[in-house]
């Protein structure tokens, strides 16, 4: 504003009009000086120029981010997302509950609505979660070492993805050789002893054929949390158990080739944490041995075919999954009477999709397809004494129900050999979208037909329409409906143990058991429908404010563990019966307001964002669970040459659990909020390798703090204790 | 403590001078200029040794005075470059170079139609447009632009595109069998 002093007092509008044209002057000459230093660049260079729009800041108003949320490379690195895990984290209407189950371990909400195996995830648009629907720990195993971006879409997406895509769908793109180009590795250590190794690799050779690779290992001793929550750990196991231990890790590869249109490719993740998690310690035993790990492979090829005109494209797709609990995941509880409880179970899924894209008017474009599943599963087994050998079959392998291996007093053994379910289902599905353009207007009609072996025919469909009324302004809505069936832990899954009866003289009479959750194969597949709409204006070129409300309905909404009184099991009384049952019905409906910017300050190019999202709702009068009815994400992306540093600050209001305490009341987690911070230094020397550095700190203020339980009050934690502050760092080396 | 002194630490960490961050439109202009260099015309797309090879912009103009910054003074091969606007497809006069602006998205396929086999070289930053049958499609992808290069559409323009240009392309579409 110096140059208006130069002025000489004048009337206002001489002083107005020549401070316009010396602003504009300037503007010329600024933008004229960017232009030649940027014709001064080899085009090699100036593919590097980094480009205001991919701040993540839409381009369009129907782009800005609510439903649909794109997260760039750029962002992944300045923010310091590791894992997909680490990324939710800051995606509004998603809720993390971390801790707090012993097989999921960590819970993900979306839009009110908890359960891991609501959403989809995919990798180059392969599937990565159990397609049986089974349930799956949320960790540290979705990498996003190799990833060029991660869409996500909230809502239903049944009438494209198939019938499970229920809250949402994410698909991390990962880069090709040629992306890549050269090798990254990066390797990091943390408090607790945390290591975080991950290493990619890429070429192009001669004839258009791509090669890429990415490793990524990560392995936790875990804070020693019965020091810093003593009292929830007051009490002891009634066996002797050796030291503390709640460690975790997770295996990552990704391997794929690309062939002209052709590719394909193998993913791999394996992922293990401690199957006491979530559950005081008199009840399990948080011990080296009792690990809850599964293993994922699918192994994919995908091509895809342009007509000559490019007017339509032909994409096929085959899979196969393999999802297994590993054999030697064990849990050693007050179920197993603190033995050794064994676990296993497995899916295996062949997949077929062929799907065509069609534009077929500059104003209109049509995709549809079919697609094909065949699995094969072992449901979720008992507990088992030893570990199951796969390449045996069950019956041959002497499993006897725990505590039934006994003899009575006329000598009879009254073992009771262990239930294996083995299903076969196939999944036939169509489906068809088109979309329309017209001016301001734009609209998405898709449906889908699904037919199931086992829950016969649904029609999920879907409707968008998006108005840009004006330039700045785009105003959106859209209905949905997803179908999730019961997956086999749910219709066939079962524990528990039994205890022998005795008479006065210390004799076996007979079995009994205290507790049994049982199968339940009536089980009947979830409905879901969600209605969502909003706005995003674009106040300025660096500053946007979106608002989204959502409403969904669930009908015979399943719950996993609900009592249904005393029962019997194998004939033999049981004092406390389980089951998954379809509850009845849930509602949940809440907005997110959210704001995205850029601006400069100094030498600082700031990107701030803030989200508020009210969540509510109730599933058959119970209020919501595992969703805050207030919460908050906010954080500053700040970058100055080659320093970023990306602060953030999450706060959840008090979150209510689905789990009871033993007085029948709902447990709840206490309002907090967590600030964690991420810093990256780049290109600390650029020959001969790139090398940057990093430093993250979660929990900066180390405060104390829960999470929702997942497992009941009885024997669960109230509320689920979370990290201590956790500190990591590491460096990146590009070559 | 500990979390102040880690504050205090990554602050004090050292920043290199900043280059800021740069319009999209100032990049793909110059990438536009350098599109001159590294496609090969034939030669009876230029009525005389000394015509220029001109760069049209069909529809809205993005770029503002930055194009003309672009090529002011340039020569390429001898040749001049000019820059020519058209507001409409009925306006659109023969170019080496045609810029199509995403206000004329629903006409590319009547645009595309038109120009065939036309020695235009067609550029657009539309999503799909490469795959709709354009030549060079411009997107930003990870805070920095790319561009995608149908070797189909080149063909059928009759153009030549040297392989340092098809290297950087962050995709290069096959010509069909």
């Amino acid at each position: 504003m110096g140059y208006i002093l130069l002025v000489k007092p004048a009337r206002a509008f001489h002083r107005l009009d020549l401070a316009a044209l010396l602003l504009a002057a300037l503007a010329r000459t600024a933008a004229g000086e960017e232009i030649q230093r940027l014709k001064r660049l080899s085009l090699e260079e100036l593919l590097d120029v980094p480009i205001t729009a991919a701040s993540g800041l839409p381009e369009r108003p129907s782009d800005a981010p609510w439903s649909a949320h794109v997260v760039t490379e750029e962002t992944i690195r300045a923010r310091g997302y590791a894992t997909l895990l680490d990324l939710l984290e800051d995606v509004p209407q998603f809720e993390i509950q971390h801790k707090d189950s012993e097989t999921r371990r960590n819970i993900v909400s979306v839009r009110g609505l908890f359960g891991n195996e609501r959403l989809l995830i995919l990798y180059d648009g392969v599937r990565v979660t159990p397609p049986s629907g089974d349930f799956y720990a949320l960790s540290t195993q979705f990498s996003l070492r190799g990833a060029k971006r991660v869409e996500i879409v909230v809502g239903p997406m049944s009438a494209l993805y198939g019938p499970d895509a229920v809250s949402g769908v994410i698909n991390i793109v990962t880069k090709k050789g040629g992306d890549l180009g050269g090798a990254r590795l990066s390797g990091g250590y943390g408090s607790y002893g945390t290591s975080d190794v991950s290493a990619s690799a890429g070429a192009s050779f001669l004839g258009g054929a791509e090669f890429s690779a990415t490793a990524h290992r990560f392995a936790s001793d875990e804070p020693f949390l019965p020091g810093r929550y003593p009292g929830d750990f007051s009490a002891a196991p009634p066996v002797p158990a050796g030291p503390y231990d709640a460690g975790s890790g997770s295996l990552f590869f990704h391997g794929r080739l690309n062939l002209g249109l052709l590719e394909t490719g193998w993913l791999r993740m394996d992922e293990s944490h401690s199957s006491a998690t979530g559950v005081k310690p008199e009840f399990s035993l948080y011990d080296e041995d009792a690990r809850f790990q599964t293993v994922y492979d699918t192994f994919y090829a995908k091509h895809s075919f342009f007509s000559d005109d490019y007017r339509w494209k032909l994409d096929t797709h085959a899979a196969f999954h393999s999802y297994e609990i590993d054999p030697k995941s064990r849990f050693i509880n007050s179920f197993s009477n603190f033995q050794d409880a064994y676990k296993y179970g497995y899916d295996r899924t062949f997949e077929f999709r062929e799907q065509v894209t069609h534009q077929l008017a500059a104003e209109a474009s049509l995709i549809a397809g079919v697609s094909y599943e065949d699995h094969s599963s072992l449901a979720y087994s008992a507990d088992l004494d030893h570990p199951f050998d796969p390449g045996r079959s069950a019956d041959s392998q002497g499993f006897l129900y725990t505590g039934s291996d006994v003899v009575d007093l006329n000598g009879n053994p009254l073992g009771i050999p262990v239930d294996f379910h083995y299903l076969q289902y196939r999944n036939l599905g169509a489906f068809a979208q088109l979309g329309l353009k017209r001016d301001s207007w734009s609209v998405m009609l898709g449906a889908r037909y699904d037919h199931h072996t086992g829950y016969g025919d649904a029609v999920n469909p879907r409707i968008g329409v998006v108005f840009e009324p004006r330039e700045k302004l785009a105003v959106k809505a859209n209905y949905g409906e997803a179908l999730l069936t019961p997956s086999p832990f749910r219709t066939h899954g079962h524990f528990g143990s039994f205890t022998p009866t005795t008479n006065g003289l210390g004799q076996v009479t007979g079995l009994q058991s205290f507790f049994f959750h049982l199968p339940n194969p009536g089980l009947r597949p979830e409905k879901l429908r969600e209605w969502d709409a909003g706005a995003a204006y674009r106040f300025t070129e660096g500053f946007w404010a979106t608002l989204n409300g959502y409403y969904t309905e669930v009908t015979r909404l399943i719950q996993d563990d609900v009592a249904t009184g005393p029962g019997t099991f194998k004939g033999w009384p049981v004092a406390a019966v389980e089951r998954a049952v379809n509850r009845g019905f849930a509602r949940t409906y809440g907005a997110t307001a959210r704001v995205d910017a850029l601006a400069r300050a100094g030498r600082w190019s700031l990107k701030p964002n803030a989200a508020y999202t009210y969540s509510t709702g109730g599933v058959s009068g119970d209020v919501l669970a595992y969703s805050a009815r207030h919460s908050v994400q906010t954080g500053v992306e700040a970058g100055r040459g080659k320093l970023t540093f990306y602060p953030r600050l999450i706060y959840r209001g008090r979150t209510y659990s689905a789990a009871r305490d033993p007085q029948g009341g709902l447990q709840s987690a206490a309002p907090h909020a967590l600030v964690n911070v991420f810093a990256r230094y780049s290109d600390i020397i650029t020959r001969p390798l790139r090398l940057s550095s990093y430093l993250g700190v979660t929990n900066l203020f180390n405060l104390r703090h829960r999470n929702a339980a997942f497992t009941p009050g009885s024997v669960g934690f109230p509320a689920a204790p979370q990290d201590p502050i956790r500190v990591a760092g590491g460096l990146e080396a590009e070559f | 403590m500990a979390p102040r002194f880690l504050v205090m630490v990554i602050l004090a960490l050292p920043a290199a001078a900043a280059a800021p961050p740069t319009a999209a439109a100032e990049v793909k202009a110059v990438f536009l200029y350098n599109f001159t260099k590294f496609v090969d015309w034939p030669p009876e797309s230029f009525p005389a040794p000394r015509s220029p090879i001109v760069i049209g912009v069909l529809g809205s103009d993005p770029f503002g005075a930055v194009l003309d910054q672009a090529v002011a003074g340039e020569t390429v091969n001898g040749r001049p470059l000019e820059i020519r606007r058209f507001a409409n497809l009925a306006d659109l006069e023969p170019c080496h170079i045609l810029f199509i602006s995403a206000s004329q998205e629903k006409h590319v396929p009547v645009i595309l139609r038109r120009l065939d086999r036309t020695g235009t070289l067609t550029v657009a930053d539309m999503a799909g447009f490469a795959a709709r049958g354009g030549a060079i499609e411009f997107r930003i992808e990870d805070g920095r632009m790319r561009f995608e290069i149908s070797r189909e559409a080149v063909d059928r323009a009759g153009l030549r595109v040297s392989s340092r240009l098809l290297n950087l392309a962050s995709t290069v579409r096959p010509r069909s069998p």
